[in-house]
């Protein structure tokens, strides 16, 4: 906070909200700030849908229920370096997927030197996390009242009227936390990109963590200093936020 | 005057003093008022305070004693004895009081600042100020210079503070060519942060320009205006031009190297100094049939290759990609015609030269040098790459004086704005804004400055020598090549005064861009690769550069 206040590290000279203004004309920060915004509202959504479904899906007796959740705990196992490899033979210009679809007759994609870039990352995204939030949706299914599911169905209750209007509302909780979680984890898909592309990648794969990296670099602590505090105060009320719709809507359900 | 025990709050710049100086004649009020809200700012700035000067002139400066009250308006005592003359003030004082001293341009005795700020300045066992110069990487010619500067003068001892553990040539950090003093830099970084940076700061290129928007560095102009030492004229004004910054000299470098480009001038005509890439093409295109563009050591290229599009894509393009960016604007682009027709030639141009050197035997390597090494004199290539360090050498195994008699034109790098040079500096000195002792720093730059290439004197002195003394310096070194016997003999003839001059007045033409941007660089010749590998188009090479290079910029708007 205090160096967001200053000039600069060495003069430490008061400049009121000068850092913030000149950070908010800052075309890298809008563009970080644009494209964290975005792969954000996509992949977030993203992984809860996907998530819940799973572990709606192995929450019936299935075969072979136990490999499936120990094969979507695996990314969680494995070091973020060593994936970032195998993500980059796989999404290359000469990689694995353009050599597949060049086999089918498909033509290459510059998949990191793209704006298709981010839907390598959400990929990524999904695959990291999608596993760890089904684990955290199937303990919260198990929690559900079983005598709520047989009297609904007692009464004639479908599947989806039993999804939305009991596993839902007692789900939400654990969507809330889901969420704020995987909103957390949303920003720091840095790590992920940084190995992938470096320092300056390509158009939308520059996040607010790139930013804030390279002007720490540089030394130039109030740019980092009031973009992360804008970050913070982003964060917090987006936290506020849910936390208010969750305390609307959940209440009924915890008492 | 009585002398306190006071630590110099600040030195005014010297766009302020200029001011003072043209505003002190004048009855100006509004401009008087601006400038006591300054000084009063640097002495506290409280509202209910004023400020009240006391005359006190000596032969030499003029020294003001002030207080700082809660009443009394003595603008006119401070303002009126000041004469026109006035170059700088230094204000030694706290918040109470102390000196205001006023130097004056027709002084040459020691500036008492120094002699108030002696009492607080560290000094060695000897009573000598100690300055500190930090110095990033293992250098051991700076070293010896330190030494040799200590030895020469009494006033102040130079003390080094190493970042680096490197202590001798063969360490392996040192010989590793991808070390980049990452944790050297780090440890700087949290000195600067913590106030603890030495008062002279000796670094790489790519690091210390990215410390100018910190502003902490002290601008060399005010130094060199105020205090002993070098002063502007005699510093090659291209080499000061070159470094300015919004008219402030934060950094300076001491070793150019000039990258350029020669061709006889019975090749290219009269007319092709600093040519275009429309002239370079056209001139390429025309060449005899045993001659190829660029088979010279220069622009050998990996170890492989030394006419063939790589190198000349290197050759074709290098300048056009610096002048895509603009520096002052932290903007960028490459949608440039040139630089695509330059691309697009280079691309188009065929391996001539593709040796694996390192399977050859040494008589064949030998030979494969030499061969390259004379193929301009042959008239085998058109173009050949020199690196200029001042007028007494150039680098490499293509010296000056190797180029045979004919005419020469620097043609240089195929450029749109006149200017075919590429110069660096390896590496830079900026003396620390904070630093308590500037005028011991700025004595030990001015010691470094005067006896390097971009001093006026040196290069005289390298033009004079030539006159007087060919001793075994590159004019010396006049090499004639027996094209039939395919021997060379040195055959002790002078350089030609016209190529002498040629070269002298060409160090002092180019335009000397010095600062260097590793992480641009490093972005261009990953995305170039794409191209040679044919895995992208020019265009697309040219879009990837602009997103990536903008943001590298925007980040410093």
């Amino acid at each position: 906070m205090y160096y967001s206040l200053i000039n600069n590290p060495v003069k430490k000279e008061y400049v009121g909200l000068e850092n913030y203004r000149k950070i908010m004309h800052n075309t890298a920060f809008r563009k970080a700030a644009e494209n964290t915004a975005f792969f954000s509202a996509v992949s977030v959504p993203l992984v809860i849908i996907l998530s819940l479904g799973l572990a709606m899906l192995l929450e019936k007796k299935i075969p072979g229920r136990s490999i499936f959740r120990t094969f979507f705990l695996c990314p969680l196992m494995v070091p973020t370096a060593s994936v970032v490899l195998v993500w980059q033979v796989l999404f290359h210009s000469h990689g694995t997927v353009n050599q597949v679809a060049e086999m089918f007759g498909g033509e290459p994609i510059d998949w990191l030197k793209s704006t298709k870039g981010q839907l390598v990352i959400i990929l990524m995204f999904l695959w990291k996390n999608t596993g760890y939030s089904m684990i955290l949706f199937m303990a919260a299914l198990s929690g559900i009242p079983r005598d709520m599911i047989e009297v609904a169905e007692l009464e004639g209750a479908g599947a989806w009227y039993q999804f939305v209007h009991i596993k839902l509302r007692y789900l939400s909780p654990t969507i809330l936390f889901v969420l704020i979680l995987s909103l957390i984890n949303s920003f720091k898909i840095f790590r992920e990109v940084y190995l992938l592309t470096g320092n300056y990648p390509y158009d939308k794969l520059y996040m607010l963590q790139h930013f804030m990296n390279n002007t720490f670099n540089k030394l130039d602590y109030q740019k980092l200093s009031a973009a992360a505090v804008l970050f913070a105060a982003v964060m917090i009320v987006i936290m506020a936020v849910l936390l208010l719709l969750e305390n609307i809507f959940g209440k009924d359900v915890e008492s | 005057m009585k002398k306190l025990d006071l630590k110099i709050l600040e030195n005014a710049d010297l766009k302020t003093a200029g001011r003072i100086a043209e505003m002190c004649p004048s009855v100006d009020e509004t401009e008087r008022k601006g400038l006591l809200r300054r000084l009063k700012k640097r002495c506290g700035n409280a509202d209910n305070r004023q400020l009240s000067v006391i005359p006190d002139s000596s032969d030499n400066e003029e020294y003001y004693e002030y207080k700082l009250t809660g009443a009394g308006n003595m603008k006119r005592k401070w303002l009126k004895p000041v004469r026109a003359t006035v170059t700088a003030l230094v204000i030694v004082g706290g918040l109470a009081g102390g000196f205001a001293v006023v130097k004056s341009m027709k002084k040459d005795k020691p500036e008492p600042a120094s002699s108030v700020a002696e009492s607080t300045l560290p000094t060695d066992t000897n009573g000598k100020q100690v300055v500190t110069i930090g110095l990033l990487c293992y250098n051991p010619d700076i070293e010896s210079l330190i030494t040799k500067y200590n030895k020469s003068q009494e006033k102040y001892t130079l003390k080094l503070v190493k970042y680096t553990d490197i202590t001798d040539n063969n360490n392996a950090k040192k010989n590793d060519v991808n070390y980049d003093y990452s944790q050297e830099k780090q440890k700087l970084k949290l000195d600067i942060i913590s106030g603890d940076a030495p008062d002279i700061i000796y670094g790489d290129n790519s690091f210390m320009n990215g410390l100018i928007y910190l502003d902490m560095f002290e601008d060399m102009y005010g130094l060199m205006d105020n205090y002993n030492g070098i002063k502007r004229g005699e510093i090659l004004s291209n080499m000061l031009d070159g470094f300015d910054v919004n008219g402030k000299l934060p950094l300076i470098g001491t070793d150019y190297r000039i990258f350029t480009a020669i061709a006889k001038t019975k090749f290219v005509g009269n007319d092709a100094e600093n040519w275009t890439v429309d002239r370079f093409i056209e001139t390429a295109k025309s060449i005899p049939d045993n001659m190829q563009i660029l088979k010279s050591t220069s622009f050998y290229w990996q170890g492989s290759v030394c006419d063939n599009c790589q190198s000349m894509s290197y050759y074709a393009a290098q300048k056009l990609l610096n002048d895509c960016i603009d520096r002052e604007n932290n903007t960028c682009n490459f949608d440039n015609a040139a630089l695509k027709k330059a691309i697009e030639f280079a691309l188009d141009y065929p391996d001539n030269e593709r040796h694996n050197v390192s399977s050859m035997s040494v008589e064949d390597q030998d030979s494969f040098f030499l061969d390259m090494q004379y193929a301009m004199i042959n008239d085998k290539a058109l173009v050949s790459g020199l690196t200029i360090t001042g007028l007494g050498a150039a680098e490499g195994t293509e010296t000056w004086g190797w180029f045979g008699e004919d005419d020469m034109t620097f043609v240089g790098y195929p450029s749109e704005n006149g200017s075919g040079a590429v110069t660096e500096f390896q590496n830079l000195y900026g003396i620390n804004k904070s630093s308590d002792n500037k005028e011991g720093a700025w004595d030990f730059l001015s010691y470094v400055l005067k006896n390097s290439p971009v001093s006026k004197a040196v290069l005289d002195e390298q033009y004079n020598t030539r006159i007087t003394n060919a001793s075994d310096n590159i004019y010396s070194q006049f090499i004639s090549w027996d094209k039939e016997k395919g021997t060379m003999t040195n055959a002790g003839k002078l350089i030609t005064q016209k190529r002498v001059d040629q070269l002298y007045n060409y160090i002092q033409s180019v335009k000397v861009e010095p600062f260097v941007y590793d992480d641009v660089k490093s972005i261009i010749k990953e995305e170039f690769a794409y191209i040679y590998n044919g895995e992208r188009t020019p265009d697309q090479c040219i879009d990837i550069l602009n997103d990536r290079v903008e943001k590298y910029l925007a980040e410093n708007e």
